[in-house]
């Protein structure tokens, strides 16, 4: 036995017997942490499989913004309030007997199939230089299947206006102010993740990173902000706000229309890609912040016209 | 079969079979959010495996279909928990009332 199959295989059981722990909790709360748990170390397990462009994605988003989301929403649902009882015994077991069966026909459709060659890997890989981007992923979502991502960030803008829509504010429950360790983390770290996000859209072109990565550290720089004694990305001006969570979306799809005239919807020249790339992913990466932003801020309860500066 | 990817690739497929029997016997929609959360996970942690096998760089087009995923996953947790927390208080206000 190699260490490498040492360390996939405990990272893999660590996984399973993570999740089943997770599944197991008797509280909402207790859940979330296992899950958050859960995503850390999903994210670990995908950098032994040679994906670090998701480990970023995955880190910040998994134990991150659904963690904060999970945690913010406690609020309102209740952190210790035991979950019910499951369906009857009978019907557990035709559950198990079924995911059982098909778990087993995946697993062996999956041992089937594993030595099969690759799918797109070389014609990706062979149109990169005219694709305006050194980063496989960068290309593969922004050039070669643009309008998968146009779409993506107009699911994320319509659950994030779904979410505030939706905002009340929570009666009767008062946020403490936070402490002076807590405003000390923030004006430390407030800093240099303004560094780090612009820097994460630029790196994009070339090396792991990009909008979705450095959109999903803003939004934990939005949800840390929101926690602090000044939550201003809340108290933006609301058409101000409104702008910011749809600029990604729209200016996307200026640019589709625009390129429109080199012949195809979202193809750009190969002279102008790496061009159109940033314009999108920093756009992009300032929405996917604030949408996330604002649905922390909705499920936390703090988003309602009336509590405008709800401290 | 030397290479040890193929154990995240099963982990995976298990991972959602967990979530997938948890989301079906729950009650709780709390719960079933966590599951649904684990379903995916699990979903993706089959697809990077696959798209990280054999030897040489991995494949690139599932992971970019990962990343649209993740977002997306998130989006829904977000919408969800949103929905819930409206579903919450409307049910504590007509206890009110009543």
């Amino acid at each position: 036995m190699t260490p490498e199959l040492l360390i996939d295989l405990i990272l893999s059981i660590s996984l399973l017997l993570l999740a089943m722990v997770t599944l197991r909790q008797r509280t909402p709360g207790d859940a979330v942490i296992q899950l958050m748990i859960f995503g850390l170390l999903l994210a670990l397990s995908w950098l032994r499989v040679q994906a670090p462009d998701l480990s970023l994605t995955e880190a910040a988003i998994g134990p991150g913004v659904t963690g904060a989301l999970l945690l913010a929403s406690l609020r309102r649902i209740g952190f210790h309030r035991p979950f019910p009882p499951p369906a009857s015994l009978p019907f557990r077991a035709a559950a198990s007997l079924g995911c059982g069966i098909v778990g087993v026909v995946l697993s062996w459709i999956l041992l089937q199939s594993w030595d099969r060659p690759q799918g797109l890997t070389e014609l990706a890989y062979q149109h990169l230089p005219e694709s305006g981007s050194k980063n496989p992923i960068t290309a593969v979502i922004l050039n070669y299947r643009g309008y998968d991502t146009l779409l993506e960030i107009g699911v994320l803008l319509v659950a994030a206006l779904s979410v505030y829509t939706l905002a009340a504010p929570v009666r009767g429950k008062a946020v403490k102010p936070p402490g002076a360790i807590f405003r000390l983390y923030l004006r430390m770290m407030t800093p240099l993740f303004l560094l780090v996000v612009p820097y994460m859209v630029w790196i994009g072109g070339y090396a792991p990173g990009g909008a979705f990565q450095a959109g999903a550290l803003l939004s934990g720089l939005g949800v840390l902000t929101l926690l602090g004694p000044r939550p201003w990305p809340i108290q933006l001006r609301r058409k101000l706000l409104r702008a910011s969570l749809a600029l990604g979306f729209i200016l996307f799809l200026v640019v589709a229309v625009w390129t429109w005239r080199y012949g195809d919807f979202l193809t750009y020249p190969p002279a102008e890609a790496s061009k159109w790339i940033l314009v999108i992913e920093s756009s992009c990466a300032l929405s996917i912040g604030i949408c996330l932003t604002v649905m922390f801020a909705g499920c936390a309860g703090w988003l309602s016209e009336e509590r405008e500066g709800f401290r | 079969m030397t290479d040890s990817t193929v154990v995240y690739a099963l982990a995976g497929i298990w991972i959602a079979m967990l979530g997938l029997r948890s989301l079906l016997v729950n009650r709780d929609h709390f719960k079933r959010i966590v599951a649904a959360n684990l379903l995916g996970s699990g979903v993706f942690l089959t697809l990077v495996a696959l798209a990280g096998r054999g030897e040489g760089a991995a494949d690139p087009i599932p992971h970019g279909m990962i990343l649209t995923g993740i977002v997306v996953a998130v989006s829904g947790t977000g919408l969800f928990l949103a929905l819930l927390g409206r579903l919450r208080e409307l049910e504590s206000s007509e206890e009110e009332e009543t």
